[in-house]
């Protein structure tokens, strides 16, 4: 019921904005890594390094999904 | 530089999340289009006109790229896009909005409250003037250097409002306080800690003295530094500010200042949540699905985004605010930058460096005759270091901060401009040297053409 193809048209759009920002200095690894404890990876293109969810991480997103499903559901289509 | 590889955990969440709905009769709402994809990336063209606020050369104002965490909770809610006006518009960010609040009122110290999140920290601080002013009419003071937001608020609510002289190191002066409170009968004190222009912390324990003696109601701004209270490596003044929180009527901090959200997420506390009385109203058609209680029923908005409330959640669950821990680190981070950054300077003659930071906000000038010319300089690095792909900000200082900082510029104008750099990222640190390197570069060129 939840469109997510639209993901990837989201992903090509990300890719354009960062080229607005192609100029900006910085190499793979230059970064220090995250308090968070988040692994780095590079982008390579634009070389800056950002983080991302580690798997083990990504649970919560899972997780938050889980309990976002407590939402109305079918009464929001009776109102 | 953008991270765009988290958008295969939003998929996956989503699949996740669609499973509440499989009970429904198939329903597939229409995909983007290719028209849509076209807009969409003719929209990412429009956008490509920013500063880099993600990148750590951009140390100008305080603008904190959100956590991919709180990137991803946020769109995965937008699928729903839920209302916390009330619980029949979202049940489950409404849960999540109180877990997120009752986690930042814990922090603070505070026990039993009553809380919620807003769009901003102005209309946090509008409410909680609001309940002031129903609790203790009369009088509302704050530091000359507090944030513009209160006087303008009090207009808006009919409430007299007067400023307070700061001292030497932008800290609200408790003599000029206390002078004020012998002529006036001053009904709420506005302490800020983290003022906006300098990260200058009020000195709330001191306040609360004064409140015993005086009896008025304490209004707590941490809207930009409320989350230093879980940093370890405050000055020893600043800590006795945070450590005294627990003792305010009320508290707004923005999370999407420094608790890593997107814009559209303040926060206010209040420490008696009966002051839930004075929001008492009724609505015809509102709080019906439930008899627990609706967000709105305690706020002044109405419609808010319980996206922000979904997207906080997610970040306090996996970067809890514990003090020292992870989270506290990457402030702690930006703190040393900006110790580090401020010791630089003060080694360097080009620069007349301000206050040592009690944040992470670093302001200096540059070296000359007089203040006109040391404010032109500062001004010229500004753009020189832009050039350079360092992003800094400029600050007007006014007397008596310009002339206790910096005593030896003739006083040849009434404010002395001045660069300033909010080092809120912790990737800050690491990149103070790259950032030293192009500023002395962009300062040599200039004063080479002085």
């Amino acid at each position: 019921m939840l469109e997510h193809e639209s993901l990837k048209a989201l992903d090509e759009a990300l890719a354009v904005l960062e080229q607005g920002f192609a100029a900006m200095p910085g190499e793979a690894g230059e970064f220090m890594v995250m308090p968070s404890g988040m692994t780095i990876r590079p982008n390579g293109q634009a070389g800056i390094a950002c983080p991302v969810l580690p798997a083990e991480q990504e649970s919560v997103a899972g997780e938050l999904a889980a309990s976002a499903s407590q939402n109305l559901g079918e009464r929001v289509f009776q109102c | 530089m953008l991270e765009r590889e988290s958008l295969k955990a939003l998929d996956e969440a989503l699949t996740v999340l669609e499973k509440s709905f499989s009970r429904l009769p198939s329903f597939k709402p229409a995909p983007l289009s290719a028209k849509g994809r076209e807009v969409l990336l003719e929209t990412a063209r429009r956008m490509q006109d920013n500063y880099p606020y993600p990148h750590p050369l951009y140390a100008g104002q305080m603008l904190k790229p959100p956590h991919a965490m709180a990137r991803l909770a946020y769109m995965l809610a937008l699928w729903i896009n839920p209302n916390n006006h009330a619980l029949d518009g979202g049940r489950a960010s409404s849960a999540l909005e109180r877990e997120a609040v009752a986690a930042i009122a814990t922090m603070f110290g505070y026990g039993e409250h009553l809380g919620h999140l807003s769009a901003s920290g102005t209309i946090a601080n509008l409410e909680a003037l609001w309940v002031a002013r129903h609790a203790k009419p009369g009088l509302v003071v704050a530091s000359s250097q507090a944030h513009y937001t209160h006087g303008r608020m009090c207009e808006v609510l009919g409430m007299p409002f007067k400023s307070v002289a700061v001292d030497a190191q932008g800290r609200m002066d408790l003599d000029a306080l206390e002078d004020l409170l012998k002529q006036d009968k001053v009904a709420t004190v506005v302490a800020t800690l983290g003022n906006t222009a300098l990260g200058a912390v009020d000195p709330l324990h001191e306040i609360l003295k004064l409140r015993d003696k005086y009896g008025f109601r304490v209004h707590v701004d941490a809207a930009y530094g409320g989350y230093f209270k879980l940093v370890d490596n405050l000055s020893v003044d600043a800590r006795a500010a945070y450590d005294a929180t627990a003792e305010a009527d009320s508290i707004v901090v923005d999370p999407h200042k420094h608790g890593l959200q997107p814009y559209g997420c303040g926060c206010v506390l209040f420490r008696d949540p009966s002051v839930g009385r004075y929001y008492k109203h009724d609505s015809p058609y509102t709080y019906f699905t439930s008899a627990e209680l609706h967000l709105g029923e305690i706020s002044l908005e109405c419609s808010r985004a319980g996206a922000a409330a979904v997207a906080l959640w997610a970040t306090q669950r996996l970067l809890p605010m514990t003090r020292g821990g992870e989270f506290a680190q990457g402030l702690a981070a930006g703190r040393t930058a900006a110790l580090e950054l401020h010791k630089a300077l003060g080694q360097d003659t080009r620069y007349l460096p301000g206050i040592e930071p009690e944040l992470d906000i670093v302001v200096w000038t540059l070296a000359a005759p007089g203040r006109k010319e040391a404010g032109e300089r500062a001004q010229a690095v500004f753009d020189a270091a832009a050039e350079r792909h360092l992003h800094l900000a400029l600050l007007k200082v006014p007397d008596p901060l310009a002339s206790a900082w910096w005593p030896k510029l003739a006083a040849d104008s009434d404010v002395t401009a001045a660069l300033r750099s909010c080092l809120m990222k912790p990737e800050h640190q690491a990149w103070l040297p790259k950032i030293l390197e192009i500023l002395n570069t962009s300062t040599s060129t200039v004063l080479a053409h002085n």
